[in-house]
């Protein structure tokens, strides 16, 4: 599967490379200040958020891993796609245009002012400690992994290579550069991509959409099977919308393209643009490429390898270069953002809050600056631990994430949709709800939840979410009203969003449910 | 020097019609390197793709210098 590269394509990567380093040291002088460094000024418009958000989120990994899950599961799996158009817009329209009010620069910030300071320090010191660093080792070891899988590089030096391209311009430009860069990263992602897709889906032996559904076995084309390996279908869906609302409000990488939009309408279309790429491109770029690869290389060793069987196949040298690049800027589409993060709640939630007050901003963007350095240094030794035991290291870390994410989520969504909610009851939910997540992990490994599932990500997350709400609603009836707070204009009316952005938030939620539609059309499973 | 000196805006068009102009070119490029072989449907889709990129880009790079010459950012 290796294949070398030729003069024009060592060059592309090159020309890349080059371009966002350069472009992180010419948005060096907008990093100033705390708001320049970490939220670029917040002027980001809306529109070119969303490009970002889609960037931030997805990465070379979604393109092998979840195009291989697709390949191994068949059809079902485009549900986590899917259910993004219906998340993305209900988060964005109670949520994001909130969280752009209080103008916080994490979404620790905001439980803070909703709730009380102890629920936003929990919030910043367990992504910061735990999730981030974790989560960056992860991104840096699988961009590595998918380059020493298609060309043969050394994954080590990849780890470094890679670690260090992002950190540089993610340091020197902020989130200014990072933001900009993920447009060209994304386009230079999904290019290749989409070509991949309409060659795939119209080579002679596939026969477009029909085709494809008419030859997929019966275990690959059915969108809506009675059981799946998550559990039956209503766990799968319900799991998936739950995940997706935790996911969406509370990771902090993605939660920075509303808070650095230029205001909280921009906010909410910069959720709601991503919504567009996933319920209308990512399934060509993603899902189809997988059930075609079921046809065209039905005995592949593994999932994974059918993306780049696939860009072997189909691409031409020249363009394969073009793939290659794109696949580099997945990664680094990815890990700056995390650095940034790290960076923006690193400074503002802990140093400048608990450690080292009223010094001037200078002060904390040069901390900020070198505790970014250490903290990529951490992230290539996680990398390192991970690359000698991935299979274990990938379950844990999905083990970390249905853990932490659905008590933080329960109580974001429950701040908004209900003012009697009380900092006592959220503290109650996120402790009892973190330890039911805990609980059912080792509950799932003594396999009481066989029966259920074979893999229980999902029923974990419906029951921890469920759980944490059930928890804060209880303890915030019995408890005091909480005090009246000072609470900034708009933020009062539960949507608070403008009438421009509630007919896109109700179109898209139309081109959803027409979206399922299209697909359940071809694939029903007859 | 003051914040509004100080501060460029995002500079997509710059950025990104530079990197895809020349990749653009390099895709173009690449089948008239000495030892490429490629059918003439491969040839067409680096050539396709290939001015797609490269047209985008100057696109890109007209729209940003068409928007400093009217002294406004093309992120803003």
């Amino acid at each position: 599967m290796e294949g070398s590269l030729l003069i024009t394509e060592w060059a592309m990567i090159g020309v890349f490379v080059v371009g966002v380093v350069l472009w992180g040291m010419r948005m060096h002088g907008n990093t100033t200040t705390m708001e320049g460094a970490f939220l670029a000024g917040r002027r980001v418009p809306g529109i070119i958020a969303s490009f970002s958000t889609v960037a931030t989120n997805l990465n070379a990994n979604d393109f092998l891993g979840l195009t291989g899950a697709v390949y191994v599961v068949g059809i079902v799996m485009a549900h986590i796609i899917f259910s993004n158009g219906i998340v993305l817009v209900i988060v964005a329209l109670l949520l994001m245009h909130r969280l752009r009010r209080y103008n916080v620069y994490s979404l620790g910030g905001w439980l803070e002012k909703r709730y009380a300071p102890a629920v936003g320090n929990a919030y910043s010191i367990i992504w910061t400690f735990v999730w981030m660093l974790f989560n960056l080792g992860l991104y840096i070891y699988g961009g590595a992994l998918v380059l020493n899988t298609m060309l043969g590089w050394n994954l080590y030096l990849c780890i470094v290579g890679l670690s260090i391209v992002a950190a540089f311009y993610t340091l020197a430009g902020g989130l200014g550069a990072v933001v900009a860069t993920d447009v060209l990263q994304i386009c230079l992602m999904f290019f290749p991509l989409v070509i991949v897709g309409y060659m795939a889906l119209h080579d002679p032996s596939i026969g477009g959409l029909a085709g494809l559904a008419a030859k997929l076995p019966e275990t690959h084309n059915n969108l809506w099977p009675e059981t799946t390996k998550f559990g039956s279908l209503p766990i799968l869906l319900f799991g998936m919308i739950f995940m997706g609302l935790s996911y969406w409000s509370c990771e902090a990488q993605v939660v920075q393209r509303p808070l650095c939009a230029k205001d909280p309408e921009a906010a909410s279309i910069s959720y709601m643009g991503a919504a567009v790429w996933y319920a209308l491109i990512v399934p060509f770029v993603i899902v189809v490429p997988g059930l075609c690869a079921v046809l065209l290389f039905p005995d592949l060793e593994k999932g994974d390898y059918a993306m780049p069987m696939l860009v072997h196949r189909y691409l031409p040298a020249g363009l394969y270069g073009v793939a290659v690049v794109g696949l580099i800027a997945g990664f680094l589409s990815s890990a700056d953002s995390q650095i940034n993060a790290f960076c923006s709640m690193f400074t503002t939630d802990i140093y400048r809050k608990l450690l080292v007050k009223g010094r001037g901003e200078e002060h904390y963007v040069g901390v900020s600056r070198v505790a970014g350095v250490v903290f990529t240094l951490a992230a290539i030794g996680t990398a390192w631990i991970v690359s000698r035991n991935s299979d274990g290291m990938f379950l844990f870390a999905v083990s970390v994430l249905a853990t932490i994410m659905p008590p933080f989520g329960a109580i974001s969504l429950l701040g908004v949709l209900w003012h009697r909610a009380t900092a006592r009851g959220a503290i109650a939910g996120l402790a009892i709800g973190g330890c039911t997540a805990v609980g059912l992990v080792f509950v799932a490994q003594k396999g009481y939840l066989a029966d259920i599932a074979s893999d229980d990500l999902y029923f974990r997350t419906i029951i921890t979410f469920t759980v944490t709400a059930f928890i804060t609603v209880i303890v915030s009836m019995v408890d005091h009203a909480p005090p009246e707070r000072e609470i900034p204009e708009g933020d009062e009316r539960l949507l608070g969003s403008s009438p421009r952005v509630l007919r896109f938030g109700a179109a898209m939620l139309c081109v959803t449910v027409l979206v399922y539609l299209f697909w359940t059309y071809y694939f029903h499973g007859a | 020097m003051t914040d509004s000196k100080r501060n460029k805006g995002l500079g997509l068009g710059l950025l990104n019609g530079a990197v895809l102009l020349l990749i653009g070119a390099l895709v173009l490029i690449t089948p008239l390197l000495p030892g490429i072989v490629l059918t003439a449907q491969q040839r067409m889709l680096d050539n396709v793709a290939g001015g797609l990129l490269l047209g985008v880009g100057v696109l890109l790079l007209m729209l940003h210098f068409a928007g400093r010459k009217t002294g406004r950012h093309d992120s803003e």
